[in-house]
């Protein structure tokens, strides 16, 4: 598992398309560099199911948030709040994706 | 956990059943009222459909469980289930970049925030449903 994860870091080289675009959101795609750092972890059998297990609540965090915005949305007739809802569901995503595997790491549950 | 006895069990699967009902109903609610609808409900369909079908399969799969006299979900499943989840949730990132920038880089125009939102949920929805299938057969 930790392979697939270490290839999120390649995210990171988008945010070379701040020198052309020159737009400084772009830079933030460099925080996706701190997945190369999974390649040098050592993992065993616990490690691998408390990453599937966190990345599993992240999903599901990611479906409900996703589902609750576009319903909001559509009720509210607010089409400004998709970019604050976008970016809610994939910051709080990953958010809860580090902190369900501290969670498990440090409790052992 | 309410999952780990056998009237927890139950109640999952009631609760799982009512939450299946109602979204059929606001479903059928909101197609019945809309008789013109656009891309971006057009492509919302899919979505509701793959979610009712998937919860559908694992509320009968757990209750042909129970009846057998067996727990709802067996360690192999769990498995399953956290890596499909893991599956999902990777595909749901890369789409999110992907489809961002594929609109920027080919097309040099922003997506709607909408379609953005319904193509993460229909993708990682899809890739999340067939890596399930495929652990829960396979058992790798």
């Amino acid at each position: 598992m930790k392979n697939i994860l270490f290839y999120l870091g390649f995210i990171s080289i988008l945010s070379i398309l701040y020198l052309i675009k020159g737009d400084p959101g772009f830079l933030l795609f460099l925080s996706f560099a701190l997945f190369f750092f999974t390649y040098w972890t050592k993992t065993d059998e616990r490690i691998n199911q408390n990453i599937g297990r966190a990345t599993r609540n992240a999903f599901l965090y990611m479906m409900f948030s996703s589902v609750l915005s576009i319903l909001y949305i559509n009720l509210a007739g607010n089409i400004v709040f998709y970019q604050w809802g976008f970016a809610i569901v994939i910051t709080g995503a990953l958010a809860i994706c580090v902190l369900s595997f501290l969670y498990y790491d440090n409790t052992g549950n | 956990m309410l999952n780990e006895t056998k009237t927890g069990q139950k109640l999952v699967i009631i609760l799982g059943i009512g939450i299946t009902a109602l979204v059929i109903v606001t479903f059928a609610y909101y197609i019945l009222g809309n008789p013109t609808i656009d891309l971006f409900e057009i492509l919302s369909i899919p979505i509701i459909l793959i979610i009712i079908v998937t919860s559908t399969y694992v509320i009968l799969d757990r209750y042909k469980n129970i009846k057998k006299g067996l727990p709802a979900q067996d360690e192999r499943l769990k498995l399953a289930g956290y890596k499909a989840g893991y599956m999902g949730f990777i595909s749901a990132i890369w789409s999110a970049v992907g489809y961002n920038m594929t609109n920027i880089i080919l097309f040099d125009q922003e997506p709607r925030g909408g379609l953005v939102v319904a193509a993460v949920v229909l993708i990682s929805g899809i890739v999340f449903i067939l890596s399930y299938f495929y652990f829960s057969r396979k058992g790798e």
